[in-house]
């Protein structure tokens, strides 16, 4: 009969140290030299996108890299719904999405209402889609704010006023809000003083600080603004259609189509709320529904009016 | 069993042989041989556990500072912000000293490093593996292992930021763990090999005090007893060996007085006259005497002094060394069964002494010896080989007596008898001579002769002087002129020509001798050569009483076929008087009749015939009753009952002889009685059996049958002149034909019934005469009406021509 070995400590630490010398031998390194073979120039990234990729664009609503991630993470979903190659263009600080679309630089472009107008105008960019809010609706509104003690209570008490608007080509924050003044007689002129600011957040963070007694801009950030003490809502414009996916006038319909179909079974509240990246600070935080260029004949109006079409 | 043999259970064994024997270096090498071990494996595991846990944090802290740049420069990357990335980069780099190098890119941004010298190529190819792996990925270069960590901060926008962080501080780390392991490896062991030296020393003392306990125990100090401290090990040990001590110590007196009993016992058994004797059992002096008391030494015939140190073969009897050395053996292999061994030591002088010995084993003085006991049964030995030789020569002749008592034939007698006491005697070699009718030898029986006949020239050779002188003869050595020398000397290769000779008598008279043949003359003692006179005198008996037996055999032989042949002649009688009655008087008697009918049928018819009918009738009737008469007559004679034997002698003898011409004379003489009637048929039937066969053989011209009565017996004689015949051929059994002789031997019978005796003389050419005497008792009253013959007749003289 065969005798068992003895089981002991050292027996067992001796199997503990063979499993930690097999957990450990496994990883090979990559032999590399860091001193040879050097690039002294311009050293160009390495290409991670297919070079026949449709891009597509955006306004610049957040700080850049929330707005990238956005994007980025619905042309990921859409490569998955699609199965195109979709990269994300970014557009240059100081240039605008209206150009590449123009351009064909950008093939699609989630923008605002402005910047359709004025794709539209420029080149004859499409609107395919608009976005839903949170609570389902395919238009959004306006609000003027002032600080939680401000003596200000109507658009009319503007007059006189510092305010700080959205970027100009903001449809919430310059576009909508200027029809709000104009409704309420007040001009752009019966205003101390006025600036444009890159986006919501700066034109809130301009009013509460104080340097301006009110600003405008989307009515979303401007609850939640409220909610907090922060600010106080003056006045909520009128429900506009929202910002939403235009094509440029180089994609083939069939693409649009396509891309369509995708966009309208995209449920970011419901499951596909994982797979994009803050969506719900987007001005599409719904999802999407059909949109016609006629939905935006009042607006193109105003921003006709306001001089936002001009070249 | 194979299993025992492997390497890995020799394993012990070889590490006890390889190791040095002293304990207290052992137990300091087993604790060093622990405490590296221990130590080397404590640098393995350390090692193993820093390093895996340093990589494990490095590569969390450099996901974080990857992530951390990542988001540092996102916006940078997205807005092409190149020198805040370059800013951002470098920050890191000089932050943070284990991280060797940082670059981060774009898809519309170059780039962006912190290589001072420019931008490793190498390193392009390894963006597509360095994001899989959230622990970075292993790079193996001039600067050691470095973690390449990848992070993309813009989530799926084609921006990426990488870290190289350099595993030259876990190494380091490593590495002075291992010099401070090693180090107090190395302290531990010198404390270690120092506490379990000083301990093993100290708990070794009680066993070297132990060790130098037993040394002065195995040096002779049986008092020695040990001091320890009970409880532990070595004090139960220690305990252990003070209770041996005790007990060799008592074990050793006990011995001691043992020894002093031993010498007291031999002294006591040499007292009382036991013979001791001390041999040595092993080296050199195997088998010599290491120590003889007394009584051993006065049965070898010499001083003890003398006999210690000799061989104790030297002093013993060839013929004994063999028992010796087998019961030696027994002894040796303990399948002794103390019974005592008989052997022969011869003395000094050369005189021989049974002893009977018993031995064992013993030590004497630090040698293995065996001790041997010793007793001179001499005299009671001679006493029993004198019992045993009265017993040897009763018993032969218990079987001799035996043997003679059969009913045996002379021949079977005598063998027997010789191996009988050939047996008693314990030889091998025996004859009997027995003498015939011509005064010579005949070897009637012998045992181990070379040829089994012969006469040897008996009696004519030295033994002969036996049968001549009637006397035992001893022949110590036959001379060259016996012919017994050269079959004895063949038979036992060698001078065996003494032999002793004893004459066989009985009733007085020497028939023969007895022989027994030995090489030792020695061997016939008086004893033996009175055995053997005993014997003969025995044989002698037994001789005669097996011829005895023999003619008795041999005449209950001739009684049977006497039976048989008187069975055979009544049947043949019977036939004969049947055959003449059928074929005379029957047809005689048939012949009446028919002639009786005849005379009816004439007398009716023609008388005058009857008359000469009848006339032939009677005549022939006549016939017929002589013929009737004749065979009554032959059947017994009337005349035997009626007139007595000689009437009846002389009808027969006319009856049977005068046919035939011869010349019968029957004289009577003595007196003028008549005698008992089973005496006179007797003779008659003797007389009758004569004259047939003097009428069918003897061709006789005269015969003589002569009675005389004289008192108490009556002689017949009868005798012819005729061709005459040897007797011995016709009564010899032998020689006896199946008719001739019969008739002489029924005479015999008839006679020697009626207690007489018959003799018959004859030769051929010269007659026969015939001889029966047979006494009778006179009957009384019957003289006168019982006569021989009728008175005046005492002579009567028939001559028959």
């Amino acid at each position: 009969m065969r005798r068992a070995l003895p089981s002991s400590p050292v027996a067992l630490l001796g199997v503990a140290i063979l499993f930690l010398l097999a957990g450990c031998g496994g990883e090979q390194p990559v032999a590399v030299s860091l001193t040879h073979n050097l690039i002294t120039g311009r050293v160009d990234a390495p290409a991670l996108t297919s070079a026949d990729s449709l891009y597509i664009g955006f306004d610049r609503r957040l700080e850049p890299k929330e707005d990238v991630l956005q994007i980025a993470s619905l042309a990921a979903w859409l490569e998955g719904q699609t199965g195109l190659s979709i990269g994300v263009s970014v557009t240059p600080r100081g240039s605008s999405v209206v150009d590449d679309l123009c351009a064909g630089r950008v093939d699609f472009a989630a923008v605002g209402t402005v910047s359709y107008l004025q794709s539209n105008d420029q080149c004859g960019a499409r609107i395919l889609l608009r976005g839903r809010n949170a609570e389902g609706q395919d238009t959004y509104k306006s609000a003027i704010i002032v600080r939680a003690g401000s003596p200000i209570h109507t658009v009319a008490d503007l007059r006189g006023r510092a305010f700080a608007f959205g970027a100009p080509n903001s449809t919430q924050g310059h576009l909508i809000p200027r029809l709000m003044l104009e409704e309420a007689g007040v001009s752009i002129h019966d205003l101390s003083v006025y600036a444009f600011h890159d986006s919501h957040a700066a034109t809130a963070n301009a009013v509460t600080s104080g340097r301006y007694e009110a600003g405008a801009l989307q009515d979303t950030l401007a609850r939640e603004l409220e909610a907090r003490g922060l600010v106080r809502i003056v006045a909520y414009s009128g429900p506009y259609p929202s910002s939403g996916i235009v094509a440029g006038p180089q994609v083939p319909s069939d693409t649009a189509r396509t891309l369509i179909d995708a966009l309208l079974r995209f449920d970011p509240l419901g499951d596909d709320a994982e797979s994009v990246h803050g969506w719900s600070r987007t001005e599409m935080p719904g999802g999407f529904v059909t949109a016609r260029d006629g939905d935006y004949a009042g607006l193109r109006e105003i921003a006709r009016t306001i001089g936002l079409l001009e070249r | 069993m194979s299993n025992l043999r492997s390497p890995i259970y020799r394993l012990p064994a070889a590490l006890s042989r390889a190791f040095p024997r002293r304990l207290v270096t052992r137990i300091t090498l087993a604790v060093v041989g622990i405490v590296v071990p221990a130590g080397m494996i404590t640098l393995v595991v350390i090692n193993l556990l820093l390093g895996h846990y340093l990589r494990a944090e490095m590569a969390a802290s450099g996901a974080s500072l990857a992530r951390a740049l990542g988001d540092n420069v996102s916006n940078a990357l997205v807005d092409g912000d190149l020198a805040a990335i370059q800013e951002a980069l470098n920050g890191a780099v000089s932050d943070h000293q284990d991280i060797t190098y940082a670059y981060a890119f774009g898809p519309d941004t170059p780039v962006i490093h912190t290589f001072p010298n420019g931008f490793p190529a190498a390193l392009l190819s390894t963006t597509s593996q360095a994001g899989k792996n959230s622990q970075g990925l292993l790079l193996k270069s001039e600067k050691g292992l470095v973690r390449d960590f990848t992070y993309r901060p813009l989530g799926d926008f084609p921006a990426e930021v990488h870290l190289g962080i350099s595993e030259s501080r876990i190494t380091a780390v490593q590495n002075q763990a291992t010099a401070w392991i090693l180090g107090l490896t190395l302290v531990g062991c010198l404390l270690a090999a120092g506490v379990a030296y000083a301990l093993s020393r100290l708990a070794t003392r009680p066993l070297v005090a132990l060790t130098e306990g037993v040394q002065r125990l195995g040096r002779g100090h049986f008092d020695q007893r040990i001091e320890v401290p009970e409880g532990s090990e070595v004090g139960d040990l220690a305990v252990a060996f003070n209770q041996m001590s005790a007990d060799i110590q008592q074990a050793i007196a006990s011995l001691r007085l043992s020894e002093a009993s031993a010498q007291d016992l031999l002294t006591a058994a040499g007292a009382v006259g036991e013979g001791i004797a001390l041999i040595c059992d092993e080296g050199e002096g195997e088998g010599t005497f290491l120590f003889v008391n007394r009584t051993f030494a006065a049965l070898a015939g010499h001083q003890e002094a003398n006999l210690v140190g000799t061989n104790a073969a030297s002093i013993l009897h060839p013929d004994s060394l063999e028992a010796v050395r087998r019961a030696w053996q027994a002894i040796r292999s303990g399948t002794s069964r103390q019974t005592p061994t008989e052997i022969v030591l011869v003395d000094r002088h050369g005189q021989g002494h049974v002893l009977e010995t018993a031995g064992t084993l013993v030590e004497y003085q630090g040698r293995r010896a065996l001790a041997w006991f010793t007793r001179d049964v001499t005299e009671r030995k001679m006493r029993e080989d004198e019992i045993r030789r009265r017993n040897r020569e009763l018993t032969a002749l218990y079987a001799l007596a035996s043997a003679t008592s059969e009913p045996l034939s002379a021949k079977s007698v005598l063998k027997r008898a010789l191996r009988q006491v050939l047996k008693a005697l314990d030889l091998e070699v025996g004859w009997v001579f027995l003498l015939t009718s011509d005064g010579k030898g005949e070897l009637a029986a012998s045992y181990g002769l070379a040829h089994g006949g012969g006469s040897f020239g008996f009696p004519a050779c030295e033994c002969g002087a036996a049968l001549r002188e009637n006397r035992p003869v001893l022949v110590k050595s036959a001379g060259d002129h016996c012919p017994a020398r050269r079959a004895l000397r063949k038979q036992e290769g060698g001078p065996c020509t003494c032999h002793a000779t004893v004459p066989l008598v009985a009733r007085g008279r020497t028939l023969g001798v007895l022989s027994v043949a030995s090489a030792d003359p020695q061997h016939f003692r008086q004893a033996e050569m009175d055995l053997l006179k005993s014997v003969g005198q025995q044989m002698g008996v037994a001789l005669e009483n097996a011829r005895l037996w023999d003619e008795l055999r041999e005449k209950e032989q001739l009684r049977g076929e006497l039976l048989a042949r008187s069975i055979r002649a009544q049947e043949d009688e019977r036939q004969r008087i049947a055959r003449e009655l059928h074929d005379a008087t029957g047809q005689s008697l048939n012949a009446l009749v028919f002639g009786l009918n005849a005379a009816s049928t004439a007398l009716g018819q023609s008388p005058e015939a009857t008359a000469p009918l009848l006339e032939r009738l009677r005549v022939s009737a006549s016939d017929t009753v002589r013929e009737l008469q004749g065979i009554i007559y032959d059947l017994r004679p009337s005349l035997l009952d009626d007139l007595g034997l000689v009437p009846a002698l002389r009808w027969y003898a006319d009856e049977r002889l005068q046919s035939r011409g011869v010349d019968v004379t029957i004289e009577m003489s003595g007196e003028a009685t008549r005698l008992p009637s089973e005496v006179e048929t007797a003779l008659f039937r003797i007389a009758q059996e004569a004259v047939t066969n003097i009428g069918k053989h003897a061709d006789a011209r005269h015969v003589r049958i002569a009675l005389q009565v004289e008192a108490g017996q009556v002689v017949m004689t009868v005798e012819d002149d005729g061709v005459g015949f040897t007797p011995a051929s016709v009564l010899s059994p032998r020689e006896r034909s199946a008719e001739g002789g019969f008739g002489l031997l029924g005479m015999q019978e008839r006679t020697v019934l009626l207690g007489g005796t018959l003799s018959v003389s004859s030769a051929p050419g010269k007659g026969t005469r015939l001889h029966a005497t047979i006494p009778f008792r006179p009957q009384a009253g019957d003289s006168q009406s019982k006569e021989l013959m009728p008175a005046g007749h005492t002579k009567h003289e028939a001559n028959v021509t």
